[in-house]
């Protein structure tokens, strides 16, 4: 069976919203209205916000949902905002929230290298280019580990949403049980 | 002690408010018999313990209380909360990833995040160096720890099997039946079953059967709900919130949640610790006590202990720290089987403990295991960086993976150890740094058991089989044992330093032991406080 493009109301009647248990329903519920509309972001610059938010479309491309999204560079942002983290660093890489903005310009500046253009300006091959390229790059040491970041970040929040998991057949918050 | 008779007519989760608003508590200027701090497996059998034996006790456990069926959405996300997350520096050649993996908070500790395996140690993994002529043996036989084993998995219900291939015989069989085998259970057995290695239902702390725990109350059997690593929202696997904790509320103990411990009070001959110095809400309160017994867990101990330039004449405080190497090997099948679906770990091999002619020392388990969504794919991610179109695909397939798992024995290095870092907490503290690098020993062996486990995925029909490498549990940085000189504490958990600290967690172990360490722990716990209570009558 191809999930691949059910609307957002046929995703939610999958969810049995009836058949959870309240924490579920409430924390899940307020998961799908989160970030509608977006805010603006707290600790991400407007540009690091663009660049975040072209990333991810490479990385997890969301093109095929044809009425939602996750918005995970307003996911990432907030992150950032609070205090604390996912509990634990490699010890290479930068505290968070640097590393993430320095990562986000090497991004930009790849972008300029290859194609004279930023970032955000660049057709979608060129864009999967510089992120192929990031990914292999070596220098400096911790940029492989920023790339296993930001990856896992936005793959953990895409994951994590309800219709994401609805959408790929999980039914596993369906948790009132005899 | 009003509610103890009242209690016990009720069905545990609902009944855990109870406890709470009718528990006794104890003024600061009062110098309380023992203070305990951290509530997960090395703490709370050990704070039931002195208070059935009388004893005033008072236990600061640093993350909050919850309410499972109140607080416990079936949702990792949001789950996230049960995660130990001030930052830890993860250094070394294969650095530990914590928060989602290795530790947990609030009141029950890591047990409130595990995943219930409970398998037995057995008599050699006490003995590895006189086996291998490396490593540590444990200062005392599996003889006198079987009796304890044996009481915690009466107590706080542990599902198993009659009748059990290996390790030593058992002074009593498990209270309760296995759980029921999972799909993933199922396709290890077939696998397994055709290559000829040996399988059994799994010892689970989750319970099969309605269950009462002796003086406490009744708890429900699990609903398959498979999310045990995200806490149980229904009070039927065995974390200590639904054993130990109740327990010892009953018998007039105080659990202070919120209440972190920076310092500790001490004798003019810095000998004796005479009070715990914790802060709550963003205020400073120091309780007067006589004994102190810390299981903050293997790295929050040696971190508060060296904060505090304490314990540590061995300068051993931190060293020889280990994990499990805990390969995963995952596959996807023809059926849908829900990977979320039941017990995660339902069947386990032990056929390659101590297998003859292996290439590698000691030895280790197989599991089965499901798991949840989001855990997955971020496995899948951090290890195979797979993104875009590719990953879409492969997690269309999520609802169709099964895994195994292997956990085996990790000899000590000085290579691994915790250290204070340079750089501040969110609490202005200096974060521990953790250095790791699986050893050579380590390295065979999970080449070995990688090599098994895709073979018996590929015997049970399993698609796209990959390795997760992984490494698992935090032990091993306040060693146990008879030298003063090479150990921070004596057998029975004393520190060598100090007449009244006595550290009971997963920090003391002398050698990672091949199985989990949960139900080890708990035993040890309860050891530690009769050795109390014996020196103390
Ligand atoms: C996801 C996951 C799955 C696991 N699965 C299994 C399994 O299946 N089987 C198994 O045997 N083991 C498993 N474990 C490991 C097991 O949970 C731990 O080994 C065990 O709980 C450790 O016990 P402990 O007493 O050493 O520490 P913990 O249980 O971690 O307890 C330490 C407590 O101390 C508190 N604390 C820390 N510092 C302070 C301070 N300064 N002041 C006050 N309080 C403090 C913490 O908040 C915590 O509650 C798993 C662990 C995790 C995280
Ligand atoms: S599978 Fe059982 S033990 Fe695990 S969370 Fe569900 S009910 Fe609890």
């Amino acid at each position: 069976m191809d999930n691949r493009s059910l609307s957002k109301s046929a995703l939610l009647e999958r969810l049995q919203f009836d058949k959870m248990t309240p924490r579920t329903r409430a924390v899940l519920f307020a998961r799908i209205e989160e970030n509608n509309p977006a805010p603006q972001p707290k600790v991400l610059t407007a540009q690091e916000f663009a660049i975040a938010r072209a990333v991810a479309d490479v990385l997890i491309p969301q093109n095929d949902q044809p009425d939602w999204r996750v918005d995970l560079a307003s996911d990432l942002d907030l992150r950032l905002s609070k205090t604390i983290g996912k509990g634990w660093r490699y010890d290479v890489l930068p505290p968070e929230t640097e590393m993430y903005k320095s990562g986000l310009r090497i991004v930009d500046e790849m972008a300029q290298t290859k194609f004279q253009k930023s970032f955000c300006d660049l057709n979608l091959s060129e864009k999967t280019q510089v992120v192929e390229h990031i990914e292999k790059a070596r220098e400096p040491v911790w940029v492989s580990k920023f790339f296993e970041e930001l990856l896992a970040g936005f793959v953990e929040a895409y994951y994590a949403h309800p219709l994401t998991q609805a959408s790929i057949g999980c039914t596993s918050m369906v948790d009132i049980r005899k | 002690m009003k509610n103890a008779i009242e209690l016990s007519h009720d069905i545990l989760p609902h009944a855990v408010p109870n406890y709470w608003s009718t528990m006794q508590t104890y003024p600061l200027h009062e110098e309380v018999d023992a203070v305990v701090i951290g509530t997960g497996a090395g703490g709370a059998p050990l704070l039931a313990r002195l208070a059935q034996a009388g004893m005033k006790v008072v236990a600061l456990e640093a993350g909050p209380r919850f309410s499972p069926f109140d607080d416990f959405a079936t949702d990792e996300k949001s789950q996230a909360k049960l995660f130990w997350r001030h930052e830890r520096l993860s250094a070394g050649q294969d650095p530990l990833a914590f928060g989602n993996n290795n530790s947990g908070t609030g009141v029950g500790g890591s047990t409130l995040h595990f995943t219930a395996y409970v398998p037995r140690p057995h008599e050699n993994d006490l003995k590895v160096k006189t086996e291998f002529g490396r490593g540590e043996d444990w200062p005392f036989s599996y003889a006198e720890l079987e009796p304890y084993l044996s009481e915690v998995e009466q107590f706080i219900g542990v599902s198993g099997p009659s009748s059990y291939p290996w390790g030593a015989s058992r002074s009593k069989s498990y209270p309760l039946p296995p759980l029921d085998l999972n799909r993933a259970a199922q396709y290890m057995q077939k696998g397994c079953d055709r290559l000829g290695i040996r399988t059994s239902p799994a010892a689970n702390a989750a319970l099969s059967k309605d269950f009462t725990v002796k003086g406490v109350g009744q708890r429900p059997a699990c609903n398959r709900r498979g999310f045990c690593q995200a806490g149980c929202n229904n009070g039927a696997k065995s974390s200590t919130d639904m054993t130990y904790l109740p327990l010892a509320v009953v018998h007039r103990a105080e659990i202070r949640d919120h209440s972190y411990v920076t310092e500790f009070e001490l004798s003019k001959d810095k000998r004796t610790m005479t009070g715990v110095v914790y802060k709550r809400g963003g205020k400073t309160y120091r309780q007067k006590c006589r004994a102190v017994f810390l299981a903050a867990g293997g790295i929050e101990t040696p971190r508060l202990l060296l904060l505090n330039s304490l314990a540590n004449s061995s300068g051993q405080l931190g060293r020889n720290f280990m994990a499990h190497p805990g390969s995963e090997v995952w596959g996807e099948f023809p059926d849908k089987d829900e990977p979320w679906r039941g017990i995660p770990g339902a069947l386990i091999s032990e056929d390659f403990h101590r297998a003859p002619k292996a290439e590698y020392e000691t030895g280790y388990l197989l599991q089965s295991i499901g798991v949840m969504p989001v855990t997955y794919v971020s496995q899948k991610v951090r290890g195979e960086k797979l993104w875009g179109e590719k990953l879409k695909a492969h997690m269309r397939q999520y609802p169709f993976v099964a895994g195994i798992n292997m956990l085996g024995d990790c000899y000590p290095s000085s290579e691994n150890f915790v250290e204070l870092s340079d750089e501040l907490d969110d609490r202005g503290l200096r974060k521990p740094r953790v250095h790791f690098t699986f050893g050579e020993n380590e390295k065979r062996m999970m080449d070995h058991a990688e090599k098994k486990m895709r073979a018996i995925w590929e015997e049970a029909g399993a698609r796209n089989i990959w390795t997760f490498k992984r490494g698992a549990h935090i032990i091993g940085t306040a060693r146990m044992g008879h030298d003063a000189d090479s150990c921070v504490v004596d057998p029975s958990g004393k520190a060598f330093d100090l007449e009244n600290l006595y550290i009971c967690d997963n920090s003391i172990f002398p050698s990672a032991l091949s199985v989990n360490p949960a139900l080890t722990i708990m035993a040890l716990s309860l050891r530690t406080a009769d050795h109390y209570l014996g020196r103390q009558s």
